[in-house]
C-alpha cells in the first residue's frame, strides 16, 4: 500500500457521535459495547435576542409570531450568554453467526441541559411518554436487526432517519450541526421504523448503497393529548388525532475522494414542523368541514412535508475536507385543527395552527410553501488542530400564502471554527471555540426553513444581524 | 403531446448521428487481447494521466520508459532527484554531477516524512546526500541532464549542448563513478569539506591519481597521464586534458592503504559499459541461479577488471565454486543497506534455494477443525461480493479483494466444499473479466508513452506517479493462477490470459529494449528487491518500497501463473524474482542476519525503505501494528519465507507490536483502528514459528485484515498446528511441494501438488518419492 488513503469514505450509517467505544466479548459470541459522548457549550451573543412574551403572541407557541409582531418596545432581550450541555449513552448488543448472519440490538438515550455540566436535565427529543417503563422512554434509537451482507439488513425499531442524522454528520465537522441539520422539513427520529438496507453494491467508479426506511409513530401520545387540552378544553376535534407516516430513501455513494448521499423523505399526517430534528408524531387531524359553520369546503388535506437532501464530501487530500449540500424542503401546509366551535382567536391561541396557516380571509387555508437551502464548508487537519469554516445559506421561499410567514426572507449564516483534539488528558476529548455571524435579508419571520425565529440566536423580528462566539468541550467514549 | 413528440425528433436524430459517429472511434481504441480488450491509450474522458517523463536521450527514447527504479527521477525533470546508487550519491544539477558519500544519521520519522505526527525517538534512519564533487565541463552549459543508456544496473547521464556532452557512468553499488567530456577540460567543484590528501601527483600507469579527504572518506580521482590539474579559489579543480583523452573516474575507497590504492587504480579506466543479469530456476534441484556480468571499456586500452560492490544478500548467497568469480574483496563500505564489499571483477554467481511454492494448503484432517471451517466458509462465501469496494474500486483494492476470494475457492476446493468453490469461482471470472473487457467504467489500458498497462480508477498514484503496479496486479495475478488451476480455458491466451500476461509484462517483462514494457519494471536486479515510486522522486531519499511482501507475493503470482498455464519462462522469472526478493527483504526489512540496520535504530524492522534511507512508519498511519503488519501481508503458502526469520524474533513480534500501540494510544494519536486491528495476520506469522500458541492469541471474532478472511486464517493455524512449521532442510523436483515438522514429535509432513495433466513423481532431496495423480494436492505424513 502506497501514500495516503482517504478511502474511508464508506461511512457507517449510524450516529455519528460515536468514537471510542467500549467493547466487551461476552461469551459464545455475544459482543455489547457502550459508546456515547458528553458536550458542553458556553456561547456568547453580541445582543441577546429579543424575546416576544407569550401574552403578545397571537398564540401559544406562535414561534415566528407571524400573526403578531408586537413593537420593539415590548420585548426584553433574552441573556447574552447561554449555555448547552448533552449527554449521550448507547448500548449495543451484537453477534454473527459463522455462517456471516448478523444480529444486533441498541438502546440510545440523549439527554440536553440549558447548563454546562447538568447531566441528566431532559431527553433531547420529545415523542411520547418520559415515564413509566424504562422502555417507554424517549429514546434516539431503539432498535433490533439482522443483515447477512450478501443479502443487506433489517432493522426494526426506533431510529434515526438519514435527513437529521447525516446532515449532522456532514454539517458536524464544519460547526454547522445545529444549524443545517435541525432546519429543514425532514424528521429526526423515526419513534418506529422498518428500515431495509441493501448489500453495497460497486461499479467501476464507487460504491452504492441504497435503503428505505418506512416510519409511523401512535396515534395519540402525550404532544398531541396535552396541546389538546391546553388552549380549550373540547371533544370537538375532527377526525380523531392522524396517524403518523414517513417513507425514507437513501442513498450512499463512495469512491476514493467523494462521499455523496442523497436523501428523500416524505411524511404524511405528522405534525408539520422546519425542527429538523424533531421526531415523527402525528397531530391532532384535519377537519373535513368547520363544525360551527359546516358550510366551509376542506381547505387542506392530512398535513404532509417532504425534504430532499443532496450532501457530501471530497477529500482533494487528507488534509483538507470540503462539505456541502443542498436541500429541498417542502410542506403541504395544513388548515388549522382546532376546536371551531369556540372563537377563532381561542382556538388559535390554544393551538398550534398547522403550519404556513393563511389568514382569517382565506377561511384558514394551508399553503404549500417550498424552500431550497445549501451548506458549504471546509476543514483543513493539521496534526491535532483542525481549522474550519462554513456557512448556510437560506434563501426566500416559494409560497403563494398572501400572510407573511418568513417566506420572502433569506438569510445566511457563517461560522469559523477551531477544534484541538486533547489526547493529553483523553483520547476522545476535543475542545473547540468558534465565531459565528447570522444576517437576515430583512426583519419579519425567519425564513421557513427555520423552526423559529430564535433559530440564530438572533430574533429577525427586530434585528438583521447576530454575532457570538462558542467554546466547547466535547468527551467521546 | 404532439408538442413534444416535434421537440424530441430532431434531437434524437442529434444523438443517433453522434452516437454513430462515435461508437466506432471508441471501438477503434481498444485492440482485442483474447476475450478480452486493452485500451490503447487511457480515455479521453480521464484526466489522471502518467507523468510524461521526457528527459531521456538517444536509443532510449525508443524504449518504454524505465520506471519505478533508482534512477527514474533521472527522466521525469530537467536535472535529477538525489540518485542512490550506494555506496555513492549523485544529482544532476545545473552546475554539474554532484557525487557523494553519504553517512548516516538517525532521528525521528519526520527525517523521512517531515508531515510524520508524535514524531519521537530514533525512528528512521537517513543517507542524505552530500555533494563533496560536483563535476562538470569546462567550455559548456548543459540545457538538462537525460538518460542516455541504461544496463541492468547501469546507467550513463547525458548532460548535452548542442554537440558537447558530459557522461557520467553510474553504477549501482559501485565504488567507482566514470566521466567523459566531448570537448574541452572538465572542472570539479570540491565541496566544503573535501581537502586534497597529497597534491603531489602520483602514477600509475597510464592515470594520475589524486586523492581527496571529506568527512573521513578517502576518494580517489583517476585522470589520464598528462592530465593538468589546477585548483583554484574556493575548491575549484580544473583538469585540462591532454590529447583527446578527456575521461576520468572517482572512487571512494574503503580504507587507505597501499593495496586497496592499487586495486582501485588499477580498475579506474575499466569503464562500466553495460551490466547484465541473467537467471535460470533449476525446478529439479529448486534453486535459483543468477548470474551478474559487467562489461567494461578499457579507456587507456589497458584490460583491467572493474570493481564492483557487493551488497550483503550477493555475498550470502554467493554460489560456491562458480565462474565467473571475483578478486578477493579489497574492502568494505558502510551504506544504507548495510557493508557493500569492494571486488575486482567483472562478475558473480549466486545460488539461492526455495524451498517450494504451493498453490495452496490442503484441506485440514481433524474432523472438528473441517466442521468448524465448513461453518465459516459459508459465512465468508455470503460475504465474498461485499469484500470488494470496501476501501476502493481501483486495481489495489479490487485485487486484495480477487486475493482474499482467490484464497477461499483454494480452501474450498480443498475442502471439498464443491458448490461453494464454484460460486467464487464464478465471483473472480466476473470480477475480473467485467475490467478485461474494456466495457466497463473499469478497465486496462495500455499507454505507449510511458509503456505500461494502467488500470483505471487509479489508486494510490497508480496512474499518475506509476506507484505499486507490481503490489496490485499480484493479486490480480495470483487470483488469475487459482482459477487457471480449475478452469484453464479460460485463462487461455485466446482467452482471458492474454489480459493476465499483459500485467504480468507490465510489472515484469524479461526482454530488454521493449518498446511496450521496460525490462522487470519494479524489480531492482542488483538491490535484489523492487521500488514501487515510479519517478523515485521523494524529497532526496530516493525510490522507496513499503510492503515488501506484497511484491514478494506478486513474484509468487507470477510463478503460479506460469505453472498454472503452462508458461515456463513465466515460471522461471517468478522463482527468480520470489528468491532474490526473499533474500533481499530478510536483510533490508527486517535485518534478520543483524548486519544492516544502524545500531541507534532499535525498531522490529524497517517498514519503509527509501534508497537513502529507512523507517519504521507508514504512507498512511504512524500506528505501529499496520506499520509492522503491512511487511507480513497478505498471507498465502507463498508467506512461508516468513519462516527464516529468527523465533525469538517472531515469537516477540506481536507483543512488540501490542507495546508499541498501547504506547501509541497513550501517545493520543490515533488513526480510529480497533486496538487489535490486523491480529489475524500477526497470528499467522507466529503460526509459522509456533502454531500453538498462534492459535491461542488469534480471536476468531476479532478483527479480519481487509484481504483476509477468517475461513483462511482458520485453515492456515489449523493447518501449521497439525502439519508443524516449515521444514527448510527438504526442498523436491518440482515448484509445487513444501514440507513441515512438527516440532513436538518431529514428524513431516510433505506436499505435492501436480498442476500438469499427467502423474508426476515427486522427489523430496530427503529421499521421499510421492506419485502425485493430475491436479492433485497430495498430503503425505512421514512418522
Amino acid at each position: 500500500m502506497k501514500n495516503f488513503n482517504c478511502s474511508f469514505l464508506a461511512m457507517a450509517l449510524t450516529s455519528p457521535a460515536t468514537a471510542f467505544a467500549l467493547n466487551i466479548d461476552g461469551p459464545d459470541g455475544h459482543q455489547f459495547d457502550i459508546t456515547g459522548f458528553t458536550k458542553h457549550e458556553w456561547s456568547k451573543s453580541g445582543v441577546g435576542a429579543r424575546v416576544v412574551p407569550d401574552s403578545l403572541s397571537t398564540y401559544t407557541f406562535d414561534n415566528r409570531n407571524a400573526e403578531s409582531r408586537p413593537g420593539v418596545s415590548e420585548t426584553t432581550r433574552a441573556a447574552r450568554s447561554s449555555e448547552l450541555s448533552m449527554q449521550q449513552l448507547s448500548l449495543g448488543w451484537s453477534k454473527e453467526t459463522a455462517g456471516a448472519i448478523g444480529m444486533e440490538a441498541r438502546l440510545t438515550y440523549r439527554w440536553r441541559g440549558d447548563e454546562v455540566f447538568r447531566l441528566t436535565q431532559a431527553a433531547d427529543v420529545d415523542y411520547r411518554e418520559d415515564v413509566g417503563s424504562f422502555l417507554r422512554r424517549d429514546y434516539t434509537e431503539k432498535f433490533v436487526g439482522l443483515k447477512r451482507p450478501d443479502l443487506g439488513a433489517i432493522k426494526w425499531g426506533t431510529q434515526l432517519s438519514r435527513s437529521w442524522s447525516r446532515s449532522d454528520a456532514f454539517s458536524f465537522p464544519v460547526g454547522l450541526s445545529g444549524v443545517w441539520a435541525d432546519s429543514g422539513a425532514g424528521f429526526g427520529i423515526f419513534p418506529t421504523a422498518l428500515r431495509l438496507t441493501s448489500p453495497a453494491m460497486e461499479d467501476g467508479s464507487g460504491k452504492l448503497t441504497v435503503e428505505v426506511t418506512a416510519a409511523t409513530h401512535e396515534r395519540n401520545t402525550r404532544l398531541v393529548d396535552q396541546n389538546r387540552t391546553t388552549g380549550a378544553p373540547t371533544t370537538a376535534f375532527s377526525p380523531n388525532p392522524s396517524k403518523p407516516q414517513a417513507l425514507e430513501l437513501f442513498l450512499q455513494y463512495s469512491n476514493t475522494q467523494n462521499l455523496i448521499e442523497l436523501t428523500v423523505q416524505s411524511a404524511r399526517g405528522a405534525k408539520q414542523t422546519a425542527f429538523g430534528k424533531s421526531a415523527l408524531v402525528g397531530w391532532i387531524g384535519d377537519p373535513d368541514t368547520l363544525p360551527s359553520d359546516s358550510s366551509r369546503p376542506r381547505r387542506a388535506n392530512a398535513p404532509s412535508q417532504s425534504v430532499v437532501v443532496l450532501q457530501g464530501n471530497h477529500w482533494p487530500n487528507p488534509q483538507n475536507m470540503l462539505s456541502w449540500g443542498v436541500r429541498r424542503s417542502q410542506w403541504s401546509g395544513s388548515a388549522a385543527s382546532c376546536n371551531y366551535s369556540l372563537a377563532l382567536a381561542k382556538c388559535l391561541f390554544g393551538m398550534d395552527p398547522g403550519f404556513n396557516y393563511g389568514p382569517l380571509s382565506t377561511a384558514y387555508q394551508g399553503y404549500q410553501a417550498t424552500a431550497y437551502d445549501a451548506m458549504l464548508g471546509w476543514s483543513h487537519y493539521r496534526g491535532l488542530y483542525t481549522y474550519t469554516v462554513g456557512g448556510v445559506f437560506f434563501p426566500q421561499a416559494s409560497s403563494k400564502n398572501p400572510q407573511e410567514w418568513g417566506q420572502s426572507n433569506s438569510a445566511w449564516h457563517l461560522n469559523l471554527g477551531v477544534a484541538r483534539k486533547v489526547p493529553e488528558i483523553s483520547k476522545g476529548l476535543t475542545v473547540t471555540a468558534g465565531v459565528a455571524r447570522s444576517q437576515f435579508q430583512k426583519t419579519g419571520p425567519a425564513p421557513v426553513s427555520m423552526p423559529n425565529n430564535g433559530f440564530l440566536g438572533v430574533n429577525p423580528l427586530y434585528d438583521r444581524v447576530g454575532h457570538s462566539a462558542t467554546v466547547g468541550l466535547t468527551w467521546t467514549f | 403531446m404532439r408538442t413534444i413528440v416535434w421537440w424530441a425528433l430532431p434531437r434524437a436524430a442529434v444523438w443517433l448521428a453522434l452516437y454513430a459517429l462515435l461508437t466506432p472511434l471508441a471501438q477503434a481504441q481498444t485492440a482485442p487481447v483474447g476475450a478480452g480488450a486493452i485500451w490503447l491509450a487511457p480515455k479521453p474522458s480521464e484526466t489522471v494521466r502518467p507523468k510524461p517523463a521526457p528527459f531521456r536521450a538517444g536509443d532510449m527514447l525508443k524504449q518504454a520508459v524505465p520506471t519505478n527504479t533508482w534512477y527514474s527521477s533521472l527522466m521525469y525533470g530537467q536535472w535529477s532527484d538525489v540518485l542512490h546508487a550506494h555506496p555513492l550519491t549523485f544529482k544532476a544539477t545545473p552546475q554539474g554531477m554532484e557525487m557523494g558519500f553519504p553517512q548516516a544519521q538517525v532521528g525521528p520519522i519526520s527525517m523521512l516524512k517531515n508531515w510524520a505526527q508524535g514524531s519521537t525517538g530514533k525512528t528512521a534512519v537517513a543517507y542524505p546526500h552530500v555533494a563533496d564533487f560536483t563535476v562538470s565541463a569546462q567550455d559548456f552549459q548543459p540545457a538538462d541532464a537525460r538518460l542516455l543508456k541504461a544496463g541492468d544496473w547501469n546507467i550513463t547521464v547525458e548532460m548535452r549542448q548542442w554537440q558537447d556532452h558530459l557522461r557520467s557512468h553510474l553504477l549501482h553499488g559501485s565504488p567507482m563513478a566514470y566521466f567523459e567530456v566531448s570537448r574541452g577540460d572538465a572542472r570539479i567543484q570540491l565541496g566544503q569539506m573535501v581537502q586534497a590528501v597529497n597534491t603531489a601527483t602520483q602514477t600509475h600507469g597510464s592515470k594520475q591519481v589524486h586523492y581527496f579527504k571529506a568527512r573521513g572518506a578517502l576518494y580517489g580521482l583517476y585522470v589520464p597521464v598528462g592530465t593538468r590539474l589546477t585548483q583554484g579559489a574556493q575548491g575549484l579543480v580544473q583538469l585540462a586534458f591532454e590529447g583527446q583523452a578527456r575521461y576520468f573516474s572517482i572512487g571512494v575507497l574503503p580504507q587507505d592503504d597501499a593495496a586497496t590504492r592499487r586495486a582501485y587504480a588499477e580498475a579506474a579506466f575499466a569503464f562500466v559499459d553495460h551490466t547484465e543479469v541473467q537467471w535460470a530456476y533449476d525446478e529439479a534441484q529448486s534453486l535459483v541461479s543468477t548470474r551478474y556480468q559487467v562489461s567494461t571499456r578499457a579507456m587507456d586500452g589497458v584490460d583491467a577488471p572493474a570493481l564492483m560492490g557487493l551488497y550483503l544478500h550477493h555475498r550470502r548467497a554467493l554460489a560456491a565454486n562458480a565462474t565467473p568469480q571475483t578478486g578477493p574483496v579489497i574492502g568494505q563500505l558502510p551504506s544504507v543497506r548495510g557493508p557493500i564489499a569492494v571486488v575486482s571483477g567483472n562478475g558473480f554467481h549466486t545460488e539461492l534455494r526455495v524451498n517450494g511454492l504451493m498453490p495452496m494448503w490442503p484441506a485440514l484432517q481433524a474432523k472438528a477443525s473441517q466442521e468448524a471451517l465448513n461453518e465459516l466458509l459459508v459465512g465468508d462465501r455470503r460475504r465474498a461480493n461485499s469484500l470488494f469496494g470496501k476501501m476502493g474500486n481501483g486495481t489495489y483494492w479490487t485485487g486484495k479483494a480477487l486475493g482474499a476470494v482467490a484464497q477461499l475457492m483454494a480452501i474450498a476446493e480443498q475442502q471439498g466444499q464443491e458448490d461453494s468453490a464454484l460460486e467464487l469461482e464464478k465471483i473472480l471470472k466476473q470480477r475480473m473479466e467485467s475490467w478485461f473487457s474494456g466495457r466497463g467504467l473499469s478497465y486496462f489500458a495500455h499507454d505507449a508513452g510511458i509503456g505500461s498497462v494502467l488500470g483505471y480508477p487509479e489508486e494510490y498514484f497508480s496512474v499518475s506517479a506509476m506507484n505499486d503496479h507490481h503490489f496490485h496486479y499480484g493479486y490480480w495475478i495470483m487470483a488469475a493462477a487459482h482459477v487457471a488451476r480449475r478452469d484453464p480455458q479460460w485463462a487461455a491466451q485466446q482467452r482471458w490470459g492474454g489480459m493476465v500476461n499483459l500485467l504480468v509484462r507490465d510489472i515484469a517483462t524479461s526482454q530488454r529494449k521493449r518498446v511496450d514494457f521496460p525490462f522487470v519494471r519494479n524489480f531492482d536486479v542488483y538491490e535484489g528487491h523492487s521500488w514501487a515510486r515510479g519517478n523515485s522522486e521523494f524529497f532526496g531519499l530516493g525510490n522507496d518500497q513499503e510492503s515488501s511482501s506484497e511484491a514478494i507475493h506478486a513474484w509468487a503470482a507470477v510463478a503460479q501463473w506460469g505453472d498454472a498455464t503452462g508458461q515456463p519462462e513465466l515460471k522461471a522469472l517468478g522463482m527468480y524474482l520470489y528468491a532474490t526478493e526473499v533474500s533481499s527483504v530478510l536483510h533490508y526489512w527486517f535485518d534478520a542476519h543483524g548486519n544492516v540496520f544502524h545500531p541507534d535504530y532499535r525498531q522490529p524492522l524497517a517498514s519503509m525503505v527509501f534508497g537513502g534511507g529507512y523507517g519504521f512508519s507508514t504512507w498512511w498511519t504512524e500506528e505501529p501494528r499496520q506499520t509492522m503488519g503491512i511487511n507480513l501481508l497478505p498471507i498465502t503458502p507463498a508467506s512461508v519465507y516468513l519462516a527464516q526469520l529468527p523465533g525469538d524474533y517472531v515469537a516477540s513480534f506481536a507483543s512488540r507490536a501490542e507495546e508499541a500501540r498501547k504506547a501509541y494510544d497513550a501517545s493520543g494519536q490515533s488513526d480510529e483502528t480497533t486496538k487489535d486491528i490486523w491480529q489475524d495476520i500477526y497470528a499467522s506469522l507466529l503460526a509459522l514459528k509456533n502454531p500453538e500458541k498462534a492459535l491461542q492469541i488469534w480471536n476468531p471474532r476479532g478483527s479480519v485484515e481487509l484481504g483476509e478472511t477468517r475461513s483462511h486464517s482458520f485453515l492456515w493455524l489449523h493447518a501449521l498446528s497439525e502439519m508443524g512449521v516449515p521444514d527448510a532442510s527438504v526442498w523436491a523436483n518440482v515448484m509445487t511441494h513444501a514440507v513441515f515438522k512438527n516440532p513436538k514429535n518431529g514428524q513431516k509432513t510433505y506436499l505435492a501438488y501436480n498442476p500438469t495433466g499427467q502423474a508426476i513423481e515427486v522427489r523430496f532431496s530427503d529421499g521421499v518419492r510421492l506419485s502425485v495423480a493430475p491436479q492433485q494436492l497430495l498430503r503425505h505424513k512421514v512418522p
